[in-house]
């Protein structure tokens, strides 16, 4: 008789009956042994400018293939992206497309780069992988947003492959990750931490929910944190809320918090702080040095870009990203 | 009737077209299911 078989991925760590699915949907037990429900089948699948997952530091103004299936290891509350991130497979479209054609469709579509997004990578890792590998064979970048919810084994074998990562920090207290998220706020961190050390570019996400995560002295232990621990130099991206999912009745974020989140990141060190989903000058790089307008945006486009050979083109100095 | 080899390449080229077109209109029937590569069997 079959039995129970734990799930190792993300430290959420499902036991599984016979036939049991695990929270994420994407994962089951059948006659003992594990199997991934959503490998080749992508639910969302798009060309989408490399500024749009965000990423800010990386390869700027060239396109990312962006692919995605069903499932989440978490159930945040405010998720953009419920109607695929909470679903099981077979509650949405999906299409057939193994490994290799991701690769072929991305050298189609001149992308320099693969993003694993909208849902949760995490859940999606054999295809992920996979793909991965067959990827650096022709030269194409692997990059991945995430929640960083995986467990540090298989997060430091992805990360031989990734070339960069968007995680989001959704909040800095247990509290909001247990009551908003379901989840915890150690293992993300932990995630960080290994994803710097596996010298993968590095960026991080922080969606700013007025009332939940919004309290300036939670901010600014946040970018502490990220300072001390990974570096000054790691983007950190403040993005608008927009109701969704279940916190309809809550407002979008105010501009004025946004901004205020935007200055607690700066006087904590954080050289490259962002405002995203929303217009505002704060969309734009500029140099830690001496202030110089690098790249100039409005929402996804690159205007005009003074990285030069990854140096400001004014000062000199090494503007930390991956240029080329 | 005695086989020739023209029959022989005939049913050669006709099982190849089969092999195809089962390919295509049901090639979920075709797939093996992918193992998770971080599991264990508990006691």
């Amino acid at each position: 008789m079959a039995g129970d078989v734990q799930c190792d991925l993300c430290p959420t760590e499902c036991v599984l009956g016979n036939y049991q699915v695990g929270g994420c949907r994407t994962r089951i037990n059948k006659d003992g042994v594990l199997y991934s429900l959503v490998y080749g089948k992508p639910c969302a699948v798009a060309v989408d400018p490399i500024e749009k997952k965000p990423f800010f530091h990386f390869l700027p103004a060239t396109s990312a293939f962006s692919i995605a299936t069903a499932g989440c290891v978490l159930s945040c509350k405010f998720c953009q992206n419920w109607q695929i991130s909470q679903a099981s497979p077979d509650e949405v479209d999906a299409q057939d497309l193994p490994p290799a054609d991701v690769v072929r469709q991305a050298l189609y579509y001149r992308c320099r780069s693969i993003t694993y997004t909208y849902t949760e990578p995490t859940v999606f890792y054999e295809y992920m992988y996979d793909t991965a590998q067959i990827a650096r064979k022709y030269g194409i970048r692997n990059t991945m947003h995430s929640c960083g919810y995986i467990k540090e084994k298989p997060l430091r074998r992805l990360a031989k492959l990734l070339d960069a990562a968007d995680i989001d920090l959704k909040a800095f207290t247990e509290d909001f990750y247990g009551r908003i998220c379901g989840g915890r706020l150690k293992p993300v961190l932990d995630a960080l931490v290994v994803l710097r050390q596996e010298n993968v570019w590095l960026e991080i996400t922080n969606l700013v929910v007025p009332g939940l995560n919004d309290d300036p002295k939670q901010i600014g232990e946040m970018c502490r944190w990220i300072v001390k621990e990974l570096g000054p130099d790691v983007p950190v991206h403040f993005s608008r809320f927009h109701p969704q999912y279940k916190l309809k009745d809550l407002p979008p974020t105010p501009l004025a918090t946004l901004k205020e989140a935007h200055q607690i990141a700066r006087d904590a060190g954080i050289r490259y702080p962002y405002l995203g989903n929303i217009r505002s000058e704060a969309e734009s790089t500029f140099c830690h040095k001496c202030r110089l307008l690098l790249i100039e945006r409005i929402g996804y486009f690159v205007k005009q870009n003074n990285i030069v050979k990854g140096k400001c083109r004014s000062c000199g100095v090494a503007i930390p990203g991956v240029w080329s | 009737m005695k086989m020739q080899r023209r029959d022989f390449l005939g049913f050669f080229l006709l099982g190849g077209l089969l092999s195809l077109l089962i390919r295509k209109l049901w090639p979920k029937g075709l797939q093996q299911p992918k193992e998770a590569m971080f599991w264990r069997r508990k006691a």
